[in-house]
């Protein structure tokens, strides 16, 4: 390990940062101390020598003693060249190394009383050792300690010399703790560095990723700039070229009604592109709120996977559905976002299944605490390529993908972000041409009382049948900032087959008033940024003379007065009466046309049912007569025939869910029309080639002639 | 000027914006339904023009008129032509623009995009 640069990379915590920092010196250490205690040592052994060979005049026991002590230091000296500290603990090595040394040698020299010169010179290493150890003052601060008591122990066997020795013990001990402390200082001084350092690095580090991260980001808003009015180009090119076809050359009212298709359809596209572009600016903007309810689960289920199953039938695709209990029967979320991210996620898979399957299996982890729903399909699957581009926006397979399998190559990236915002996932696995799984995570916070069930439930019998209640037709707009009464109500009112505009606010509802004109407004008087009393008061003030019925949980008379002097034409009160609140709506809008409540009854009320089965059936039999004079038509060569039957197939299939038979049946009506056209063009060129041969023709005789 | 006001010929519908394809929709949807002699301005200067040749019935005012600005020829047009309802279009639907128009004598307000209907809705009043 050496003090490089390499070494700050990793973390940044005070405590691992003071342990390296105490390990960097330890190791810087490391080769020093040896060679100081191995000094030390062979001055002490010099002095030693000196002593024994210049003061003769020794006692026997003397000489001995000098000559273990001698003995033993020569041991040590040893030790130190020959036992690398590299075996032992630092610290303990050098703690030890003092106290052998210092230890044998104060009491020797105490016992023989010795030269204060050699007990000087040992003293003067020593202290020397002291220093050199402020690498670890915490060592120091021991080895000190035992030396003191050491000398103090020895000078009271020595009463004579004991101000000497106190003397030299007390100014071991400053010394020391001067030591110690200028260690100290010099410790910290050294860490406060470092750490300045460190923070520095850090800094700098943070910062130049921070560029790096912007200039990234910039990067991708540009592309996706750049795609989205690619995106947005290409519909609006179809638009207008076929609104110009329509104006400049005379076309067949065929022709007209077909252009006029294609420019609706794209209008279509473009509103899609549009209203998933303004989910993505909300997400990134992080203004997207997202709800937290609590919905039954498998309500839920069941309205997805009805309108999955319609639409598997659509693409002739077989899709089924597996549930892994147990389940709860209620789950906080949004159900609206989470609703279309599995749409998303599913209409893709049958989308990309071609005639396959797809299957939906829902299961709760094992430790209850995550939802997972895993949508296989066995369709074209993904690249690694593709797979690495799949969330992100405008990157669908390639460009050729998008204008084959339809959508707007968002929806992923837009339920990706939604899924994080929820606090899940969205993962997926592919195989090219084997197809794909994907695996949308959530985790769940349940109520409070949470049932748990061991198999799925009996579907709700859901709202009254809408053929049961009158009908009634009109524009109405609904100000009502709570989301739920605001569900509510939009509930009732969907029921009478009412156009229903929604706004949350007053303001909102102010930009709406003044947009369209709606037959019937509600009004809910305590709003958010501008209260339903001003907005009625604005609605009346710009000349807007619908009637407008004030929502209200205040019904005292005084409160009434107020919102009919701002222009309100009622009063409904909350919590809303059914009866009450029909008996209103009834009062304002008319009831619907005969003709007009059959084209408003929704495809989804319609679509399932005895009646529609019944219906479907009797429209198989009529198919099987049109496909016979499909046939003899052709095979007569009686073309208008021939497109007149396939263009009244176009317009059923498509009712009864056969979307496929009715573009199939398009397909052979807009071969002819281009057949007709071809003809007529060619016929055009024909003639008037043969115009001009003969013209020019004529013009050589002439010139040959004369 | 009320002596003046009543010398004047009538006329039933001004339009005054600075986009011909919005004045051409409006007046497109007035026709459909009405038979109303319908003059078209670009700007504040035709628009004054218009004002002080024949009398109104409806006016409909943009207030983004490029370099001019609706609201402060609102006033102007209000006392020129007592008779007529002047109705704001505008397509900023900023509550304030609302208020100021209202404080100012509009006698309606509406929102661009908007739907044909509120337009009617302004001709049968």
């Amino acid at each position: 390990m050496n003090a490089s640069s390499n070494h700050f990379a990793f973390s940044n915590s005070p405590t691992e940062l003071n342990a390296y920092f105490s390990a960097l010196q330890r190791e810087r250490a490391r080769p020093f101390v040896p060679i100081v205690i191995a000094c030390a040592m062979t001055l002490s052994l010099i002095g030693l020598l000196h002593d024994t060979l210049l003061f003769s005049p020794l006692s026997e026991q003397g000489l001995s003693l000098r000559l273990i002590q001698i003995a033993m230091l020569a041991c040590l000296l040893g030790l130190q060249f020959f036992i690398s500290p590299r075996y032992f603990q630092l610290e303990t090595f050098i703690l030890w190394s003092v106290i052998i040394f210092a230890l044998p040698s104060s009491v020797l020299y105490t016992l023989i009383m010795d030269h204060p010169l050699l007990l000087t010179l040992n003293l003067a290493l020593y202290l020397c050792a002291v220093v050199l150890i402020q690498l670890t003052p915490k060592l120091a601060i021991q080895a000190g300690v035992f030396m003191v008591i050491i000398f103090l122990g020895c000078q009271l066997m020595i009463r004579e010399s004991f101000d000497l020795w106190f003397s030299a013990s007390m100014f071991l001990v400053i010394w020391t703790a001067a030591a110690i402390t200028a260690s100290k200082i010099l410790e910290n001084h050294n860490r406060r560095l470092f750490m300045f350092e460190r923070q520095l690095y850090e800094i700098n580090r943070v910062a130049v990723k921070a560029q790096e991260d912007e200039s990234k980001a910039n990067q991708e808003k540009s592309r996706f700039l750049a795609n989205m009015s690619h995106e947005i180009r290409t519909p609006l090119t179809a638009i207008m070229g076929f609104a110009e076809s329509i104006k400049h050359d005379s076309k067949s009212y065929q022709e007209i009604q077909e252009a006029v298709d294609i420019i609706y359809r794209n209008g279509e596209y473009l509103l899609s592109l549009i209203k998933d572009i303004l989910d993505i600016s909300k997400v990134e903007a992080g203004k997207l709120n997202i709800e937290s309810k609590s919905f039954s689960l498998f309500d839920w289920l069941h309205q997805i996977i009805d309108a999955v199953d319609r639409l598997a039938e659509t693409k002739q695709v077989h899709f089924d559905c597996d549930f892994n209990f147990p389940l709860p029967e209620q789950i906080n979320g949004d159900p609206l976002r989470l609703q279309q991210v599995l749409m998303n996620v599913l209409g893709n898979a049958i989308k990309f299944a071609s005639a396959g399957k797809v299957s939906l299996k829902v299961s709760a982890s094992d430790n209850l605490k995550i939802i997972v729903f895993t949508i296989t399909d066995n369709g074209i699957g993904m690249d690694d390529k593709t797979l690495r581009n799949l969330f992100r926006p405008f990157v669908q397979g390639d460009s050729s993908t998008t204008r084959r399998y339809g959508g707007t190559g968002l929806g992923l990236y837009i339920s990706y972000q939604l899924m994080q915002r929820m606090g899940g996932d969205i993962r997926v696995q592919s195989t090219p041409n084997k197809g794909s799984e994907f695996t949308v995570i959530l985790p769940m916070i349940l109520p409070a009382s949470c049932i748990w069930l061991d198999e799925e439930p009996l579907r709700r019998i859901n709202q009254e049948h809408p053929f049961n209640q009158q009908q009634l037709s009109g524009r109405v707009l609904l100000a009502e900032d709570q989301p739920d009464n605001r569900e509510l109500i939009k509930h009732l009112l969907q029921q009478l087959g009412v156009d229903i505009t929604t706004a949350s606010n007053g303001e909102e509802a102010v930009s709406h008033a003044l947009q369209e004109d709606y037959h019937l407004i509600l009004m809910d008087m305590q709003m958010p940024v501008l209260d339903g009393l001003a907005a009625t008061k604005l609605i009346r003030d710009a000349g807007c003379k619908a009637p407008i019925v004030a929502l209200t949980a205040n019904v005292m008379t005084a409160d009434i007065e107020r919102y009919k002097n701002a222009g309100c034409v009622e009063v409904l009160a909350k919590p809303i009466q059914r009866e009450r609140f029909t008996e209103i709506i009834h009062s304002f809008l008319e009831p619907q046309q005969e003709s007009v409540a059959k084209q408003n009854q929704s495809a989804q009320a319609f679509s399932t049912g005895e009646q529609f089965n019944n219906l479907k059936q009797n429209y198989y039999e009529t198919l099987k007569q049109e496909l016979h004079q499909l046939r003899e038509s052709f095979s007569q060569e009686q073309i208008q025939t021939l497109k007149k039957v396939a263009h009244r197939i176009k317009g059923s299939a498509g009712n009864f869910n056969l979307s496929n038979v009715s573009e199939a049946a398009a397909d052979i009506e807009q071969a002819i029309t281009n057949l007709e056209r071809c003809f007529y063009y060619s016929m055009e060129s024909i003639e008037q080639n043969i115009q001009r041969q003969s013209h020019n023709e004529q013009v050589g005789n002439r010139s040959e002639l004369s | 000027m009320n002596s003046a006001n009543l010398l004047k010929p009538e006329r039933d519908v001004l339009i005054v914006d600075d986009a011909f394809d919005v004045r051409a929709m409006i007046k497109a949807i007035i026709r459909e339904s009405y038979n109303f002699r319908i003059d078209e301005a670009r700007d504040q200067k035709q628009a004054l023009n218009f004002i002080n040749k024949f009398n109104y019935q409806k006016i409909f005012l943009d207030i983004d008129l490029g370099k001019d600005d609706g609201l402060s020829i609102l006033g102007q047009v209000k006392e020129l032509q007592p008779k007529a309802q002047v109705i704001m279009i505008s397509a900023h639907n900023t509550l304030d623009n609302v208020r100021s128009a209202v404080v100012k004598g509009a006698d309606g307000f509406i929102v661009k995009p908007f739907s044909p209907q509120k337009i009617i809705s302004f001709l049968e009043s």
